[in-house]
């Protein structure tokens, strides 16, 4: 993503997004900023898409295709979706 | 006027391209992320402007233009036809609302206005231009401008996954290289991805529909091509790092599209179709995209990353337009079932009635889940005669068998063991048998062998090589005669399926060739040990990707790898990073076993051996290392 090096997103978004991957960690694995989707929770595409609906619904944004290859962590993601709801308004 | 179906007896179901690529990696449907909600069907629709005026949808047919199955010598004579009629593409959004509307008519003037464009800028017939695929009018009207201009489009696929950038650049990379692109095309939004995997290609342009409209039309000609020349490259057979492309010409494109249409679903007057379904996977492209211009289908479209976001649409959006014929492989049907389970009946408004053709593909199909979705939606109108078997591959530019239109599922359970031994006996005991479902009778203008090792052709009940030829066969991988030569012997394609006939009804086992399918998604072995060998500490030869069946039938990709260090932490460490690397890079989540150095074995050009390899591991002559888990 284009964030600003060394940006950090709020508590607020890293804890709705927390939320939100409650019921989409099966392994139980301990989340953390850094948590990789792929690597560490194991996400394929089809979950991909349906955690990105919960995350649109959660935000009220729409979560454009292109941003996801560079979006490997939590904290990638909470960036990004900061970053959308502020073009949103 | 319809034909009236040969035989009476109910058929039985499997649209198994057990081939032909699907475009995302499907996981396991039952964790809990799956929160049932009737929340997509509910939210309420809004247009984008009071002042835009209301778009209406392509109706489903054309008074007066008589219906006509693909009899065109090429794609734009095709397209020149249905342009004369009012039906066409419509394009809805993740919520069920209608986004565009594109005419045929729009489509065939558009098309042939860049045509022209793409020549003034010194794309000559013949050249490639690869296209990022996505469900939009902008990425039609440059494949039909292709077709206009004689130029061959490549549909490339889009990145679906989280994190994934370099394993992406270098699948589009790879297929840039093997068709040697001129110019790549597509979406602004996409385009970084392509610039990056584009930087040590030297092309004409890597730009969007916009910067092709910019170019000055200039004062050349049209060249809509002759039935032999190419009318498109398909990528969807392949792996990652050994991209094979599948040359389809206008003559076995226009076979097949007739056969598929006249004599598989039964197209008729008045038919409307739906689809989700990628234009950069064969049945996509071919089933739902080409074959509705060839048969001027009007098709209404849901962009595949929607529906995966928001399945129910897909059955939305048949319902609002009475849509008659819709595909999708298992999962489709699996995910709306799975939504819809703890709903109370009656819960969303939909008619399902209209839906004649339930076309099921991409993997081999699962007889519960279907029954389980005709039940869900039973209360609905869905009847469960409309489930419809074929199969078909990319190599026979889609379709090559077909069930009889209307008569539903029939599963034929047969015994394991005999399995085993090659024949397909019925199974005394049901629950001790392994169900396969039929995928019809060959298609008219094909022909279908089954064979053994050695090539003798094998009669009923007896499963061995399924072998292909006729009308809508390829002519080859583009640019790759090595690979050519070995699926295409005598005008006789090797499938690389395995099969049985039961009287002419072909069923499929599964696959003879190294491909793997996994939830949906074609896997190459060798990508998965491209993968591995390219770890530090590991080299070539050291690893053997296969598919092992738990006892519970579900199969699970499964890595052997030669370890050297005998360290408990270190083994732990070297299958941790196993896993961890080919679930970046290959998209798929694998069980790693570590076996000593040089216990994998090898053919005599010393290539891995891997089915031997596997058989080894079964029969318990590989033995896996002790690896503590990390």
């Amino acid at each position: 993503m284009n964030a600003p090096t060394g940006a950090e997103p709020s508590p607020d978004t890293l804890a709705a997004l927390f939320e939100i991957l409650k019921s989409f960690n099966k392994a139980g694995i301990a989340l953390t900023p850094g948590t990789r989707f792929s690597e560490d929770l194991n996400f394929d595409s089809l979950i991909v898409m349906e955690f990105v609906a919960e995350v649109e619904d959660a935000f009220d944004i729409s979560v454009p295709l292109n941003i996801l290859p560079d979006v490997a962590t939590i904290r990638e993601l909470a960036l990004a979706v900061e970053k959308i709801v502020a073009e949103d308004k | 006027m319809r034909e009236a179906p040969s035989t009476p007896v109910p058929r039985s179901i499997c649209w198994s391209f057990a081939k032909a690529a699907i475009f995302v990696i499907f996981g396991e449907l039952t964790h809990p992320g799956f929160e049932v909600t009737t929340r997509e069907m509910q939210k309420p629709i809004t247009s984008a402007s009071a002042d835009a005026p209301v778009l209406r949808p392509t109706p489903g047919h054309t008074p007066n233009l008589e219906k006509r199955f693909a009899d065109f010598a090429t794609l734009p004579e095709s397209l020149d036809y249905a342009g004369r009629g009012d039906t066409g593409f419509n394009f809805y959004s993740a919520r069920g609302a209608l986004e565009k509307v594109l005419p045929f008519r729009e489509l065939r003037d558009d098309a042939k206005s860049h045509a022209l464009r793409l020549s003034a800028a010194g794309i000559k017939p013949g050249d490639r231009v690869a296209l990022l695929a996505a469900t939009s009018p902008e990425f039609l009207k440059l494949f039909f401008a292709c077709q206009y201009a004689g130029v061959i489009p490549v549909p490339m696929p889009l990145p679906t996954a989280f994190g994934r950038r370099e394993a992406y650049i270098d699948q589009i990379k790879g297929q840039m290289t093997s068709s040697a692109a001129r110019m790549v095309l597509g979406p602004a939004e996409f385009l970084p991805f392509v610039q990056e995997a584009a930087k040590d290609l030297s092309l004409a342009l890597v730009g969007t529909l916009a910067d092709v409209a910019a170019l000055p039309e200039g004062n050349g000609t049209l060249n809509p091509g002759r039935p032999g020349d190419l009318s498109y490259i398909q990528y969807s057979s392949g792996s990652t790092r050994f991209p094979t492309g599948v040359m389809v010409t206008h003559a076995t494109l226009m076979a097949n599209c007739h056969s598929m249409n006249k004599y598989g679903a039964r197209n008729t007057e008045g038919e409307r179709a739906m689809s989700w379904l990628p234009f950069f996977h064969d049945m996509g492209l071919v089933g739902f995209m080409l074959g509705g211009v060839t048969s001027q289908s009007s098709i209404d479209y849901l962009p595949t990353e929607d529906f995966a976001r928001r399945p129910l649409t897909w059955l939305k959006i048949i319902s609002d337009n009475g849509a008659s014929m819709s595909y999708a492989p298992s999962f489709g049907y699996e995910l709306c079932a799975r939504r819809v389970s703890t709903m109370s009946e009656g819960a969303l408004d939909l008619d399902l009635s209209k839906w004649r053709v339930a076309g099921i593909g991409g993997e081999m199909i699962k007889p519960h889940v279907m029954q389980s979705f005709a039940a869900a939606f039973k209360p609905y109108g869905f009847s469960e005669k409309a489930f419809n078997a074929s199969y078909g591959l990319a190599e026979c530019v889609l379709a090559v068998s077909f069930s009889d239109t209307g008569a539903g599922l029939l599963v034929d359970v047969i015994d394991k063991e005999a399995l085993e031994d090659h024949r397909a006996v019925p199974a005394a005991n049901e629950t001790d048998g392994r169900a396969f479902v039929a995928c019809g009778k060959i298609l008219p203008g094909q022909r279908g062998e089954i064979r053994d090792e050695n090539g003798v052709v094998l009669g009923q009940r007896q499963i061995g090589h399924l072998y292909v030829a006729g009308d809508s066969v390829m002519e080859g991988y583009f640019n790759n005669p090595e690979e050519t030569a070995e699926v295409l012997k005598d005008g006789w394609l090797d499938t690389g399926d395995l099969a049985y006939w039961i009287g002419d009804e072909l069923v499929i086992v599964g696959r003879a060739k190294d491909m793997m399918i996994i939830n949906g998604r074609n896997v190459w072995p060798q990508d998965i040990e491209w993968t591995v060998e390219h770890i530090e500490g590991l080299k070539s030869g050291d690893s053997a990707a296969i598919l092992l069946t738990d006892a519970s039938g579900a199969e699970r990709a499964t890595i052997l790898v030669q370890c050297r260090p005998s360290e408990p932490a270190d083994r732990a460490r070297v299958a941790a990073e196993v896993r961890a690397r080919v679930q970046e890079s290959v998209g798929i989540a694998c069980d790693v076993v570590l076996v000593p150095p040089r216990s994998l074995p090898k053919t005599s050009s010393g290539k891995l051996a891997r089915n031997r390899a596997k058989k080894m591991f079964i029969a318990g002559e590989i033995v896996a290392l002790e690896t503590p888990v990390s």
